[in-house]
């Protein structure tokens, strides 16, 4: 069982399994991504209060969801990057971060455009668009905060801790932000009230957030074995990776 | 070890030639460059206040965070307190307290001056002066844990980035307590939560302080 | 029809901008991890040559 968990994280096992499942996932990403966008633009009838406009949804919300899935994962591979130092957790949480803060970008512009012709502004405080816009900040510091070590030893426990630090920051930023807004709303709507939605909007919804957490684990898997090929550069399964080994390059037995 | 530290702490006081009044008058400062920005009617003033009060607290004791741990690594005080093997937890959380009760209180000392700049009335000043305290408290302490995060960094302004997405909470909190008291509502919910962060960021944060100074001073 | 399929009610611009805004964002995403992986393959295949 040991053996079996510790193989599990070991970089070589992670990477070729990484591998593997990548081009599955970005596959099947793709086909329901073009399914889910085909039932949401053509399929799915106008809403009765915002018209076609309401079709944006079908991208604001899968990236709204992922952009805190993300930091999710961010978060938990932090705390057993902490807990037991494995280097692919680190990996993980380094490789995680960009994604996500590029997830949040895109729901705050989508947000944007649905608010524009919705509400009329670009840019409203509404309750989950200023959520995000701290989210998209927290990564940008997460980021920022690797980058400003040299050693990458240190990096990572700098990282690992103000990732955990969010993690726990985020419910309580959440919901102080949800409390702030409805002192300026007043009542429990908020102002990027769904339409309700009825299974025949919501089946796309459902297709394109599964499509887009499958582009998110393609995605991760992708850069998680350029990063582990860094971190672990030294090591022979890297050289052997590499094809490196038959040319009677061998490191020190 | 913590009567050294409040030693320490005394002499910088006492030889600092009032350069513990320089925050006061920065605050100060601040405040009425907010004044001139609008036009100082009472109401708009009052509508304000409790934004102005706390973003001036917060950038005030920013200032001193950036380079908190820095002057200790200087003075080699860091290594006495992370060496020191008996209460490592204790002796850092009691160093990051006396240096916020060092550079907040006389903030604290202008909070009456603030008053009558920001024309608010001093029915309020209880409920203002507390919320104040727990919330400055809580940033700090945050702020000190991330200033250790990033001890070995040139860059000061990385801190801050750190550290103000995640004092929205208390930024919002705080400054509805004090708006809430002005129009005469109930605080008490309010104020429990600020001391509900409060009381979690003095259990995190002496860890991650002990934990990034190991790290960073290797 | 697809004229009023390109229209979106009076919204096309907004909603296709949506769109297209996410499909650069997951492209960038995809572009840009492919990118670091073919770049740290060869780095650190050089690495690993020069430092035999």
């Amino acid at each position: 069982m040991k053996k079996w968990f510790h193989q599990w994280v070991s970089p070589p096992h992670v990477y070729t399994r990484a591998g593997r499942y990548l081009p599955w996932c970005l596959g099947i990403s793709i086909v329901l991504g073009l399914w889910g966008l085909y039932g949401g633009l053509i399929l799915a009838p106008p809403d009765y209060q915002q018209g076609d406009a309401f079709r944006i949804i079908y991208v604001h919300v899968p990236s709204a969801w992922l952009s805190m899935f993300a930091y999710l994962v961010l978060g938990i591979a932090s705390i057993v990057a902490l807990a037991w130092r494995f280097t692919v957790a680190h990996a993980v949480a380094t490789v995680v971060a960009p994604i996500g803060a590029i997830f949040t970008a895109m729901c705050l512009l989508t947000g944007s455009f649905w608010g524009k012709p919705m509400w009329g502004t670009w840019w409203e405080w509404d309750a989950r668009m200023t959520s995000e816009l701290l989210l998209l900040f927290i990564y940008l510091g997460y980021i920022a905060l690797r980058a400003s070590f040299d050693e990458s030893e240190k990096a990572d426990k700098a990282a690992a801790a103000f990732g955990i630090i969010g993690l726990i920051n985020l419910p309580i930023i959440h919901y102080s932000v949800y409390w702030w807004n409805t002192l300026h709303q007043g009542a429990t709507i908020t102002k990027f009230g769904k339409p309700s939605i009825t299974w025949e909007m919501g089946w796309p919804l459902l297709l394109m957030t599964i499509a887009f957490m499958l582009f998110f684990a393609a995605m991760v898997f992708l850069r998680l074995r350029g990063e582990l090929l860094e971190r672990e550069r030294r090591s022979k399964w890297v050289a052997n990776e590499l094809g490196l080994i038959e040319l009677g390059v061998h490191k020190s037995d | 070890m913590f009567k050294q530290l409040l030693q320490l702490e005394w002499k910088i006081f006492s030889r600092s030639q009032g350069q513990w009044l320089y925050p006061v008058l920065f605050l100060l400062l601040i405040l009425c460059l907010f004044a001139f920005g609008v036009d100082p009617e009472p109401q708009t003033l009052q509508l304000m206040a409790p934004a102005i009060l706390w973003c001036v607290y917060i950038l005030a004791l920013l200032l001193a965070l950036d380079h908190l741990w820095q002057d200790d690594r200087k003075t080699g005080v860091l290594e006495q307190l992370v060496l020191n093997s008996d209460n490592k937890l204790f002796l850092l959380l009691m160093r990051t307290l006396i240096r916020w009760a060092y550079i907040s209180l006389p903030l604290f000392l202008a909070l009456p001056l603030a008053f009558l700049f920001l024309a608010l009335p001093f029915s309020i000043f209880m409920v203002t002066c507390l919320s104040l305290l727990v919330g400055t408290l809580s940033f700090w302490l945050i702020g000190a844990a991330l200033s250790a995060l990033t001890l070995n960094q040139e860059r000061s302004s990385l801190t801050s980035i750190l550290l103000l997405p995640l004092c929205v909470p208390l930024v919002i909190f705080g400054s509805r307590a004090i708006a809430f008291s002005l129009e005469g509502l109930a605080v008490d919910s309010i104020l429990l939560m600020l001391l509900g962060i409060c009381v979690l960021t003095l259990c995190i944060s002496p860890w991650v302080m002990q934990y990034s100074i190991k790290f960073n001073l290797d | 029809m697809i004229n009023e399929f390109f229209a979106m009610g009076g919204y096309g611009f907004y909603v296709w901008s949506s769109f297209g805004l996410s499909l650069l964002g997951l492209m960038f995403i995809y572009f840009s991890a492919k990118r670091f992986e073919k770049r740290k393959r060869t780095e650190i295949a050089h690495w690993i040559k020069s430092n035999k």
